[in-house]
């Protein structure tokens, strides 16, 4: 029984592919189109699913798409009933997207698909629903409570769960336009980055400010009641009227207007950071004391929704000790809305029997693979010098060594990641013990501000050595704090008064792996396991061995603007324009000074 | 046909006719949740979707939506069939089964 699953139209579209329950395939639109968080309706996402499955339309059995476009536009014209003198713009601005797409989709998806499989129609979840399963049901457990917090799905924002074997049952929930992923978006917004697109620059500010404005933010913007639930203050946010996320009210509580995008950040930016942050971690852990409450004993937590990607409050989850066990879905986003829907529909509408296992997720290692053959026919095809190596000791020994002779690696292995994070099969990877590798992957590689340190990939087995974190963390989702701090005198509150100078702090040294480590000591950790994803495993393994350190850095494979890279195409192109030394595509090794100077070209990528 | 001014003044004017919301709830001091309980029966169900016609589309807009009225309904169903050339057959088919309210032809 094959059923396909859709998220499209919002942001992050991707198709997922089950077949039995099993899943076989997934991958976000933006990896084929090359737009970051493309929203249109997932063509090529769609059809890598069908063929990697080797089927046509007529062998899915249901196409389920995760969203109700009705209740949607329910919310969008209560919302216009609301507003006060723009609704008429509003209804405009909005109005291809309201009338021509989301009502529209079951046409639209069926000429994409070609076909809207055996039953003939489209099946629709509703988001909250599909965020809960994309939770639940890869999860390694029986049951579980089940949060969801994002932006907002339809009328919901919220929802608190629980499930059991194949049933999901969703018990409270809170309504737009009270939103904790609105008001993160806002204060996004508000310090100069992108909504949807810098809510996790905005997280990795946080650890430079402090939360000063806390108070105000409770008093005056959210109330939060004991059990997590909140209600926003609307009269200081613009989002319901389209223009922006927030208005002069807003402006004037925090000092002043906004930060203009590629403006200085200054301490105001890292103040709001560090206050929201702490807003948003007390809400999520009273939402899990909450659903603690509501479990009977459950022990295990599992989260979704774009809120659930803020691994600093993960971390802070996970230190709280509700709940014995948390596992959160590694395509959180909409993207995993596009899981959720397929395996509510097999699970939930077929009835089928759900056993729990570990590696359900596969590591979200779901997207396309290319094999030696055809790297080595897009090699010799355009004349690009190579090294073939067979996969063992030699090569991931040569690996090492590059790494540990500080060259900086682009790594393409195996199938492409579902979800935001680069796990290791497009990924950058680099030492870090180097005090000048977080400012040369920021600002010679990425281009990207340069605030942000980059995540430790640790050996599972040894991550307890280094880290703090006490649980396993495939999917980059928690946040730990480094064991061993550098022995110097740094006080950053005091730095920050003087200098207000971000550059400055990160060339600090901070720790004995300084180029993973916040200046709070905190690390977006990933453990790896042979298990899961051997020749990255092995290639840790082989450094450990030749430097006694059991970790690396790894950032997504792309620069700054640019979806992670999909094929060996697009590898070579980020490898040639950027500072990276050495290409891995498979079992090949790529040198950049025996490259031809032919293959240089600048794609240009808007800011995110 | 594209959309024009006047039609987004008809839907404003309509979704105003028909008192739907004032306001979105308020912060409240004195309650001790903000939770509301979902509904199981109506909001976890998969349903099949998908409408041939301007009164399908109706149906099922009156049948989920808060904004409740039949007058905002239709006027978003017209929206919704506005610039559909490829369904045209359909259209054509919902005029047959149903006599449209005077007003779409203002619209």
């Amino acid at each position: 029984m094959y059923i396909l699953g859709i998220s499209a139209l919002y942001h992050d579209s991707a198709a997922a592919l089950i077949k039995d329950g099993e899943i076989i395939a997934a991958a976000q639109e933006e990896r084929f189109t090359r737009a970051k968080h493309d929203k249109s309706i997932p063509r090529n996402a769609i059809h890598y699913c069908m063929d990697f499955a080797h089927i046509e339309a007529e062998n899915i059995d249901a196409v389920v798409y995760y969203d109700d476009p009705i209740l949607t536009l329910d919310r969008f014209l209560a919302n216009l009933a609301v507003i006060g003198d723009n609704q008429k713009d509003l209804l405009e601005l909005s109005y291809d997207s309201m009338f021509q797409d989301k009502l529209w989709i079951a046409k639209k998806l069926e000429q994409a698909i070609g076909g809207l499989g055996k039953a003939r129609k489209l099946f629709i979840t509703k988001h909250h629903m599909a965020h809960a399963a994309s939770a639940f049901y890869p999860s390694p457990y029986e049951s579980a409570m089940i949060i969801t917090v994002d932006g907002v799905g339809e009328w919901n924002t919220t929802t608190i769960g629980v499930g059991k074997e194949n049933e999901i049952t969703i018990l409270k929930k809170i309504d737009y336009p009270h939103s904790i992923g609105l008001l993160y978006s806002a204060f996004t917004y508000f310090c100069g980055f992108r909504v949807n697109y810098g809510d996790y620059k905005l997280m990795g500010l946080a650890p430079y400010g402090e939360p000063v404005y806390y108070d105000v933010i409770k008093n005056k913007l959210i109330d939060v009641k004991e059990d997590g639930s909140f209600r926003l203050n609307l009269d200081y946010f613009d989002f319901q009227n389209g223009r922006s996320m927030t208005n002069k009210k807003f402006e004037m509580l925090f000092g002043g207007s906004r930060r203009e995008p590629e403006q200085k950040i200054t301490k105001r930016e890292m103040d709001l950071a560090a206050s929201v942050q702490k807003v948003v971690e007390e809400v999520i852990v009273k939402l899990a004391r909450t659903a603690k409450a509501l479990s009977g004993g459950v022990e295990n937590l599992v989260l979704a929704g774009g809120v659930a990607l803020n691994c600093v409050a993960n971390g802070v989850l996970n230190r709280e000790k509700i709940f014995k066990n948390i596992w959160v879905q590694p395509a959180a986003g909409d993207a995993g809305g596009a899981l959720g829907a397929a395996l509510l529909f097999y699970y939930s509408k077929c009835k089928n029997r759900r056993v729990a296992e570990k590696e359900t997720q596969k590591g979200s290692y779901l997207g396309p693979a290319y094999t030696e053959e055809e790297i080595l026919h897009y090699l010799e095809a355009n004349g690009i010098p190579f090294d073939k190596y067979e996969y063992g000791e030699e090569f991931y020994d040569t690996i090492a060594d590059l790494i540990a002779q500080q060259k900086i690696i682009g790594l393409f292995e195996g199938r492409m990641e579902f979800g935001p994070r680069a796990l290791g099969n497009r990924s950058i990877i680099a030492d870090p013990r180097s005090e000048i590798m977080q400012s040369r992957l920021n600002l010679s590689i990425k281009y990207r501000e340069s605030f942000r340190p980059f995540a430790p990939a640790v050996l599972e087995e040894k991550c307890s050595e280094y880290f703090d974190l006490d649980m396993e963390s495939p999917y980059m989702l928690f946040c730990g704090f480094v064991r061993e701090k550098a022995d110097i005198d740094f006080d950053l509150t005091k730095y920050l008064n003087h200098k207000n100078d971000l550059t400055e702090i990160i060339k600090r040294k901070r720790s004995a792996f300084p180029a993973i480590t916040h200046v709070d000591y905190s690390a977006r950790i990933q453990t790896v396991t042979r298990e899961s994803n051997p020749v990255f495993y092995d290639i840790i393994k082989q450094f450990e061995k030749k430097t006694g350190c059991g970790m690396l850095i790894n950032t997504s494979f792309n620069v700054r603007g640019e979806p992670i890279v999909c094929t060996p195409k697009d590898a070579y192109y980020c490898f040639m324009n950027t500072e990276i030394d050495v290409l891995v595509l498979n079992n090949f090794i790529l040198y950049k000074e025996k490259q031809p100077k032919a293959y240089k070209r600048r794609d240009v990528y808007e800011l995110d | 046909m594209s959309w024009t001014n006047l039609e987004a003044e008809k839907i404003v004017k309509y979704l105003k006719e028909a008192h739907v919301h004032d306001s979105f709830p308020a912060i409240e001091k004195e309650c001790t949740s903000y939770f509301d309980t979902y509904d199981m029966e109506r909001d976890s169900l998969i349903e099949e979707f998908g409408f041939m016609n301007i009164p399908e589309l109706q149906e099922l807009l009156k049948r989920k939506c808060v904004v409740n009225s039949s007058v905002v309904d239709t006027a978003c169903a017209i929206a919704a069939f506005k610039n559909k050339s490829e369904i045209q057959e359909e259209e054509k088919t919902a005029e047959e089964g149903y006599v449209l309210p005077t007003f779409i032809y203002n619209f």
